[in-house]
């Protein structure tokens, strides 16, 4: 069972003369297990690619730890079980995406052909598939990240620690992360994700933690911190006139307050996703 | 590992293949030194010239300066901080990463080489074989009556013309009635008058017809060219003349010539040599870029290569002089701190064995023990990658 544990981490930046500069994390604890979505979220600069940096060993901590799987990050074990996403693209920009996941594929020990095939499977999950042979160099920022996942996926890790995962993505490559997401919970994979974007997580994520200055202000399932107890939203289709009044009526018998009844809005990203999901299709 | 290693050098390796200018610098670098021979070469003498000292200093110069700044610049951001998403070990994306940076820099001498190759076949004049490791003896004359002593085997043995001595060199059997070859030696100023000639040294020769001079051209401060006949198994007479300045020699600085061929080996001998001494400055300079930024690396390497290259030849004689005077009024003078500095400075190896270089300028054939000096250099480029690696194992990467 894949598990991350972080106990306690501190991390203090030091300038060239050991001065202290900035605290960046203040005693932060976290766990998370297998087949369940971690959200780190908290405004610029709260820490969390701190964080995300010290547990995979970029960065070694100030004081506190962090084990994946019960070893330290950085050490090889750590690394095979682990698939790390920076915040900013670190493709190599003169591969095209096929040779950029087979070398991704050969570092996580696969053979020459499981790679390659591998690499074509994901290329086509990622939606990539028609930009294999172009060369990483011309991709829009959108396109590197959605490489950037795929080559994640390719070692097939335990555990994915996904920084800002969907931040440049168009809002079909947001939903197709989503989905990604979804599945390796599924398959048992631990996740950590951040963002700063809140409406981003909410419907990926089985529990938040709300991150500032580096401290931990909330921690909890997304149903223990954002249900509403004291209302009910009802919805109905088709929108029978008679029967709503014949609803505000009862409700009005009983007692209770309507508080709003009218026909929903679509978002934007929902008409958006509805067009282009159409068009492509 | 070592897949890991080769996955990551070969990605590395695309770089530089895949880099739009690359056919073109190819190009340049074959074309380098016949074009510059052709262009610039009056006559055939000009020609055979340019081709030789255009191969030998952009092997001497620009590569290790090549090595240098490609080396600071190899492990750039991107691939610096493409390793944080692969499962590889940091050591092995440094290692990758200093292996691709090795190839590119062979295979670009190599293409320079193989212009001057192609050079030496179009323009070029047949080397001068060479035999050396004669044995050197020394004879003085005091009132009329000759001494002999025997010479300092391998390492320098001096004569002081304040004493009358001489050195005398066994010379290997000549084939022929013609006698050339050069020698090069080193001077001890006695700090006693000015030094006067230009070339300190007259050369005679002593064969079955007696003692006679030969006749001596200079090539360089240090070198002499000498030829002339010789009749018979001969002995060489080195003299000093200039009451100021004691000379001194090895049996390996004099040279006898015996044949002439075709200048391949020699260039491939000065290639390795090259490529080790470059590959120690890459080397170097990724050691330092493991835990500094690239200019930082660069500066540290052009610091080694003027380290390695000037300052061996700035280390004055006056050393060697106080060692010569120590030996001979048996006497050891007081050294000051700096003085010791000096000496020190002096002893340090240098980035490039120079006979190697002189000989092929000279039109000589470069002699064999350029491998093993190469091996050396090779061995100390090695030896520099795992700490290396260890260095950037360590270090944190903020961003
Ligand atoms: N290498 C560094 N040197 C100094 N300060 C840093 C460094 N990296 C991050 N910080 C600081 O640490 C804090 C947290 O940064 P970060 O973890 O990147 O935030 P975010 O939550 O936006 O990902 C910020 O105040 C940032 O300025
Ligand atoms: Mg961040």
């Amino acid at each position: 069972m894949p598990d991350v544990e972080i106990t306690n981490l501190s991390k203090t930046f030091r300038d060239f003369f050991g001065r202290r500069r900035v605290q960046a994390l203040d005693g932060l604890s976290l766990s998370l297990r297998g087949g369940e979505v971690f959200g780190l979220l908290g405004p610029n600069g709260s820490g969390k690619s701190t964080t995300f940096k010290i547990a995979v060993g970029l960065l070694r901590p100030s004081s506190g730890q962090v084990t994946i799987n019960g070893h330290k990050p950085g050490s090889l074990a750590a690394r095979r079980a682990t698939g790390f996403l920076p915040e900013d693209s670190t493709l190599l920009p003169f591969l095209n995406a096929a040779e950029t996941l087979r070398l991704h594929g050969a570092l996580a020990g696969l053979d020459r052909a499981t790679a390659a095939k591998k690499a074509d499977e994901l290329l086509e999950r990622v939606d990539l598939k028609h930009a294999g042979k172009r060369r990483v160099k011309g991709f829009s920022k959108g396109m590197q990240r959605r490489l950037g996942i795929a080559s994640v996926l390719i070692a097939d890790p335990d555990v994915f620690i996904l920084d800002e995962p969907t931040s440049g993505l168009d809002p079909l490559g947001a939903v197709l992360v989503k989905d990604l997401i979804a599945d390796l919970r599924k398959q048992g994979k631990a996740i950590l994700i951040s963002s700063h974007l809140l409406g981003e997580l909410e419907n990926v994520c089985d529990r938040v933690a709300f991150l500032n200055k580096g401290k931990l202000l909330r921690e909890g399932t997304l149903d223990e911190l954002l249900r509403e107890h004291d209302v009910h939203e009802l919805r109905l289709s088709p929108p029978d006139p008679e029967a709503i009044k014949a609803l505000a009526a009862l409700a009005a018998e009983k007692g209770l307050k309507i508080m709003s009844s009218r026909a929903p809005m679509r978002t934007l990203e929902q008409f958006y996703i509805k067009i282009l999901g159409k068009d492509e299709s | 590992m070592i897949r890991r290693v080769l996955a990551i050098t070969g990605a590395a390796l695309m770089e530089a293949l895949r880099a739009r200018l690359s056919p073109l610098i190819a190009l340049v670098l074959v074309a380098a030194v016949p074009m510059t021979a052709l262009v610039l070469g009056e006559d055939a003498d000009t020609r055979a010239w340019l081709v030789r000292s255009v191969t030998a200093e952009g092997l001497r110069v620009l590569l290790p300066l090549g090595a240098i700044l490609g080396g600071g610049f190899l492990l750039k951001p991107n691939l610096k901080r493409g390793w944080t998403i692969l499962p590889a070990r940091r050591a092995e994306y440094f290692t990758g990463g200093a292996l691709a940076g090795a190839l590119v820099l062979m295979l670009s001498s190599a293409l320079f080489a193989g212009g001057g190759l192609i050079g030496n076949l179009a323009f070029g004049s047949d080397l001068t074989v060479t035999s050396q490791g004669v044995e050197i003896n020394k004879q003085r004359e005091r009132d009329g009556v000759t001494v002999y002593a025997e010479g300092k085997g391998e390492g320098y043995t001096w004569a002081n013309p304040n004493y009358n001595e001489e050195l005398l060199a066994e010379l290997p059997a000549q084939p022929g009635n013609d006698l050339s070859g050069t020698i090069e030696f080193r001077m001890v100023w006695t700090a006693e008058g000015a030094p006067r000639d230009r070339a300190p040294v007259a050369v005679a020769l002593i064969d079955a017809d007696g003692r006679h001079e030969l006749e001596s051209r200079v090539l360089s401060r240090y070198r002499l060219h000498f030829h002339g006949r010789v009749n018979g198994p001969a002995q060489l007479v080195i003299t000093p003349t200039d009451p100021v300045l004691i000379i001194g020699t090895t049996p390996d600085r004099i040279r006898v010539e015996v044949d002439r061929t075709g200048a391949t080996g020699s260039i491939l001998r000065l290639w390795v040599l090259c490529v080790a001494a470059a590959l120690l400055c890459l080397s170097a300079v990724l050691l330092v870029r493991a835990l500094a930024t690239a200019p930082t690396a660069v500066l540290a390497g052009l610091l080694l290569l003027s380290v390695l290259t000037m300052l061996p030849n700035l280390g004055p004689t006056s050393g060697m002089a106080r060692d010569r005077r120590a030996a001979v009024e048996g006497v050891r003078p007081d050294i000051t701190l700096a003085q010791r500095l000096e000496d020190e400075l002096a002893a340090i190896p240098r980035l490039h064995p120079e006979t190697a270089f002189d000989e092929y300028l000279g039109a000589r054939v470069v002699p064999g023990n350029a491998w093993g000096d190469a091996g050396l250099r090779l061995l100390a480029a090695l030896a520099m990658l795992p700490i290396g690696a260890l260095l950037f194992r360590a270090r944190q990467i903020a961003r």
